[in-house]
């Protein structure tokens, strides 16, 4: 992300009066991620507050589910035109790579893990801490803390490649080098709901 | 028989090596050395081991996944 973000919000009812809180960073998402954070302190802390985001949450989750459609769609047109191809024939073109990509994906799973992507095209990868590995290509890998989601990480091949070969390329990464995922990867708060 | 998967666009492409054919290991090889030399991480799998990354050419392995370059979306 280039672009730097900064959320103002108000809390009122603290008995001081209004208070201003700034909180800027290099990404909107670890902004929202601050934000949320800070506000769920304010609540444990039993403070009445009463936020007030100048851009609100909503219409954040839809800029930014835009921009990450947007980018999706144009790698994929990128694709489409290296292999020239286009309409229906990119369309089966396309479903057969995904079959394909997901045959190599549940060879490489072991048995526990490939029930799972079957029964909920998802499976769980425990190393020094829990993951979940979603189905598709960014943002999809949920890190988990005593049965919570704690963080989502995004880290995936930077062209257009099936979903399927997405998850198995984190499922390797996260195997053998958990830290390299984490450093090179991209996180942000789980409750981001555009997926 | 040794298989390469190349992750790419058309899902994965397959190039299959028999360890007693030199010709098919060296090309296997070469190909190996140029997606590697193009920001491929290389992942082997063996009998009993599974999924080690790898940065030369294994003839041993049984599978080979070559995964294209990544970035932090």
């Amino acid at each position: 992300m280039d672009k730097w973000d900064t959320i103002f919000w108000k809390t009122c009812g603290t008995g001081v009066g209004c208070k201003y809180v700034s909180v800027t960073t290099d990404s909107s998402t670890d902004a929202l991620y601050v934000t949320s954070l800070l506000l769920r302190s304010l609540c444990y802390s039993n403070v009445t507050s009463d936020a007030v985001i100048q851009e609100s949450p909503n219409a954040w989750f839809e800029r930014e589910s835009v921009r990450i459609q947007a980018e999706a769609r144009e790698r994929e047109r990128a694709e489409m035109q290296r292999q020239g191809l286009e309409g229906e024939e990119w369309e089966k073109f396309k479903q057969a790579a995904v079959r394909r990509s997901e045959g190599l994906l549940r060879r490489h799973l072991d048995f526990n893990q490939r029930l799972c992507f079957d029964a909920s095209r998802q499976f769980y990868v425990p190393m020094s801490r829990l993951y979940r590995i979603d189905y598709g290509h960014q943002r999809n890998v949920v890190e988990y803390r005593e049965n919570l989601e704690v963080h989502r990480w995004c880290l995936h091949p930077t062209e257009w490649v099936p979903d399927a070969d997405t998850m198995l390329a984190q499922l390797l990464l996260l195997r053998n080098d958990e830290a390299g995922f984490r450093n090179r990867a991209n996180q942000s708060s789980p409750h981001v709901p555009w997926n | 028989m040794g298989c390469l998967n190349v992750m790419g666009g058309r899902g994965h492409v397959s190039i299959r090596w028999k360890k007693a054919v030199p010709e098919d290991v060296e090309q296997a090889c070469q190909m190996f050395a140029d997606l590697v030399k193009a920001g491929y991480a290389a992942f082997a799998s063996k009998r009993g081991k599974k999924d080690v990354q790898i940065k030369e050419f294994d003839p041993e392995a049984t599978e080979i996944v070559m995964v294209p370059p990544i970035a932090g979306g």
